[in-house]
């Protein structure tokens, strides 16, 4: 039978595993970020789909950091010179045409000191396998955060044939399952997708940990803390780029 | 205790503690989303900010169910119906004339319901939503975080027939790193 205890016990076992087995990457990413921080660098979250959550999640709530970026598709229409109808024509789909990426990463105050992390639960979509391999090539580190049962399970789609996991400096498994939903049924399809959950849990986790970091350091914590004037300096020394 | 480890824990107290408290009323709703669909309704779910979070748990997933519609800025942005500077400067967020905007833009049924999220209960956007539901004889369920809104004394749940907890924290950052608060559960 498919009820709310069920999800509530099978996804409090994934969220220990997940615990379990990444715990070190979760540290070295929380160092990453504490690098880059501190080199008044900014980390830049792009995600497809559902994945751009985990950035939405860590970022403008109490105690969240700043030198959080979102990169989101819809930056081409909003900040880039692509129009409505060009991004929404369904008979040529945007974000497969070539060069994209390159479009995309392009709209962004990008500087050498920044880092990246790039989410996808297949990690096979093109966009995404081209934003972490731009990265790459751009020299700044890079932080995957992907579904390995999912991504082993699927053939590559990228021409370079490769997944997203293999442009990661450091690669974080959500230990979600393949296809994401969790609940086996009596019959159709499995349901519950618990990617968002594990995701948001990394992404405050992390975050928590390059805090510490930062404040064990004695670096001035760039974090809301809900003064006005405070947060309002703030977002302005990261205008443009956060 | 590793602050990584303790994010988890407190996830996880959630988790059982939304279950423990609030198990029946999730079957209630859910059956009340099974009644809606069963009539060829759609749930309409709608949250701003954060409370979009949850909307997109909800909406087009592996596994989930179809007849769930999110009501989303970017509709309206990609529709031409909203600038994008008047999300960033905030100001969206206090017109109720935005609601209108987004009733043009789709195709919406008096069978329908809706899913409403407000950490505080006082999103204007979501309580107008509520209020017009509610006037049209359509359910309405909320998502609050009850003892945030119990602080402010928000306004959602008058125009609700049933709400869920969010059970986090009040204000919503459990976690205490020497003096700084942070880590939503919410």
């Amino acid at each position: 039978m498919i009820d709310a205890r069920r999800f509530k016990d099978e996804l409090s076992q994934l969220l220990d595993h997940l615990y379990d087995s990444q715990k070190d990457n979760l540290e070295t990413v929380a160092q990453a970020m504490k690098e880059c921080i501190e080199k008044e660098g900014v980390i830049h979250v792009f995600g497809s789909g559902h994945s751009v959550g985990l950035g939405i999640d860590i970022k403008n709530r109490l105690g969240s950091l700043v030198p959080i970026h979102i990169m989101e598709m819809t930056d081409f229409v909003t900040k880039g010179d692509i129009t409505v109808e060009e991004f929404m024509d369904r008979k040529n789909i945007f974000e497969r045409k070539p060069g994209v990426a390159r479009k995309l990463y392009d709209l962004y105050d990008i500087r050498p000191q920044d880092i990246f992390i790039v989410i996808s639960n297949s990690g096979i979509n093109g966009i995404v396998i081209d934003i972490a391999d731009l990265a790459k090539q751009n020299g700044h580190k890079v932080v995957i955060i992907t579904s390995m049962k999912h991504t082993l399970a699927e053939e590559p789609r990228h021409p370079s044939g490769k997944k997203l996991y293999e442009f990661g400096d450091i690669v974080i498994d959500n230990c979600g399952p393949h296809g994401d939903a969790l609940l086996e049924t009596d019959g159709v399809a499995k349901v519950c997708s618990v990617s968002s959950i594990c995701n948001n849990c990394i992404a405050q986790a992390i975050a928590a940990r390059t805090i510490q970091l930062l404040k064990a350091d004695g670096y001035e914590l760039p974090i809301l803390n809900g003064d006005e004037k405070h947060d309002k300096e703030l977002k302005n020394k990261y205008e443009g780029r956060a | 205790m590793d602050v990584k480890k303790e994010y988890f824990e407190l996830i996880k107290s959630k988790v059982n503690e939304a279950y423990d408290t609030q198990h029946e009323q999730i079957a209630r709703i859910a059956a009340m989303f099974g009644e809606c669909m069963d009539n060829l309704g759609v749930v309409q779910l709608f949250g701003v900010r954060h409370g979009e979070e949850f909307v997109n748990e909800l909406n087009y997933r592996a596994g989930g169910i179809a007849p769930f519609h999110a009501y989303k800025f970017r509709d309206l942005i990609l529709n031409k119906k909203l600038e994008q500077d008047k999300i960033d400067s905030g100001e969206v967020y206090c017109d109720p004339g935005i609601i209108d905007r987004f009733e043009e833009l789709y195709e919406l049924d008096d069978r329908d319901m809706y899913c409403l999220v407000s950490f505080y209960g006082n999103e204007p956007l979501v309580t107008e939503l509520a209020k017009k539901a509610k006037a049209k004889g359509q359910k309405v369920v909320g998502i609050v975080n009850k003892r945030s809104y119990d602080k402010v004394k928000g306004t959602l749940l008058d125009y609700c027939d049933a709400y869920l907890d969010m059970c986090a924290d009040e204000p919503d950052a459990a976690l205490n790193i020497d003096g700084v608060r942070t880590g939503q559960l919410s």
